[in-house]
């Protein structure tokens, strides 16, 4: 009886080691994967507000803040790596902040500048409809002005004229 | 209605010497380099595409063996990348960029085989394998343009004009010479 009990107990401890160690491995294993999800996470993010800000400019709009804005970013974002492969993590993962607030501020930003494109665009054409019939009209105005002008002009060139009898008739 | 045509689609990019100009690539024009010499580039990425671009130059270092990019099929090389850098870039913009590099570490092994172990690019550090040539000689830096492709949410290294593949890469080749372990 009594030789049972401390072969249970060290068992039991075989199984809490056991788990002990899974779970360290475990851990040690997500931690990487956490580590490239939240990359390919802040990857997707940047892409995302890379083209929203795209987009203002496919609208015909200018966004040199939010480009120098996602640029500072990208840059912050370079630093974090070389940070992070020089083993300074916390310096990486204090950059990599950085730069997740500026990616959201881009984004958060983009779709008014996006609004105020379309908006502009949408000026910029209706200026340009309504330019053309005030020009057609201002051009056929100058254009009859000029054609009276010269007929009145050859009308009193008519009236002007003398007629001379030859002195020998 | 006569349309204008449609603005040439590419991307250009080209390497300048220590002088801001293309000559003076190597340290007195020199180019087998030794350990701890720092040799000064400047890296020039210019967009004319009609949109707004986001780049990013990949940079290998390859031996003469190793695949370059196909500008055929439009592959870039298999190996991976030491270093990137990203930039957006409005349509007709130039990016310019310091690429720094120092070898820190180059052992001739066996067979004169001479490996790079450690080297730093704008005083980021990279140690391994990186590369390795017969006496050093035929070591490249490649530098491959990638842009991010909307259509396919994810970088691409060429696109289509006219039914065929454009993509930009460029490379320097540079000899090391190393500080022999035998």
């Amino acid at each position: 009886m009594n030789r049972t009990k401390p072969k249970k107990f060290s068992v039991l401890n075989v199984e809490t080691l056991i788990i002990a160690l899974s779970v360290i491995t475990l851990t040690s294993m997500a931690a990487p994967l956490a580590n490239s999800q939240e990359t390919n996470t802040l990857d997707s993010l940047t892409f995302q507000a890379f083209s929203q800000v795209a987009n203002v400019y496919a609208l015909g709009g200018q966004a040199p803040a939010l480009v120098d804005e996602l640029n500072k970013a990208l840059s912050l974002l370079q630093e974090s790596r070389v940070s992070q492969s020089s083993g300074n993590v916390t310096q990486a993962t204090a950059l990599e902040s950085e730069a997740r607030s500026l990616i959201s501020d881009v984004l958060a930003r983009a779709p008014s500048a996006a609004h105020q494109a379309s908006v502009e665009s949408s000026n910029k054409i209706i200026y340009t409809v309504a330019t053309i019939p005030i020009i057609v009209a201002i051009s056929t105005i100058c254009f009859y002005a000029v054609l009276r002008s010269w007929s009145r002009y050859e009308r009193a060139k008519l009236f002007e004229l003398r007629i001379v009898e030859k002195e020998n008739a | 209605m006569l349309n204008a045509p449609p603005p040439e689609r590419f991307f250009a990019m080209w390497i300048l010497g220590s002088n801001g100009l293309a000559e003076h690539y190597y340290p007195n024009d020199n180019p087998n380099i030794t350990v701890n010499e720092p040799v000064n580039w400047t890296l020039n990425v210019y967009n004319h595409m009609p949109s707004l671009e986001y780049v990013v130059v990949r940079v290998k270092l390859l031996n003469s063996t190793m695949a370059s990019p196909n500008e055929t099929t439009g592959t870039p090389s298999p190996s991976s990348s030491l270093i990137e850098f990203t930039h957006v870039l409005i349509s007709n913009q130039t990016w310019s960029f310091p690429f720094n590099w120092v070898m820190t570490n180059v052992i001739t092994e066996a067979r004169n085989i001479t490996a790079v172990n450690e080297l730093s690019i704008n005083q980021a550090s990279f140690k391994g394998d990186l590369a390795e040539t017969k006496l050093g000689v035929n070591f490249r830096f490649v530098f491959e343009l990638w842009f991010y492709d909307q259509n396919v949410d994810q970088l691409s290294f060429a696109w289509n004009v006219a039914n065929t593949r454009e993509s930009v890469w460029t490379q320097l080749w540079f000899n090391a010479l190393a500080v022999s372990t035998a």
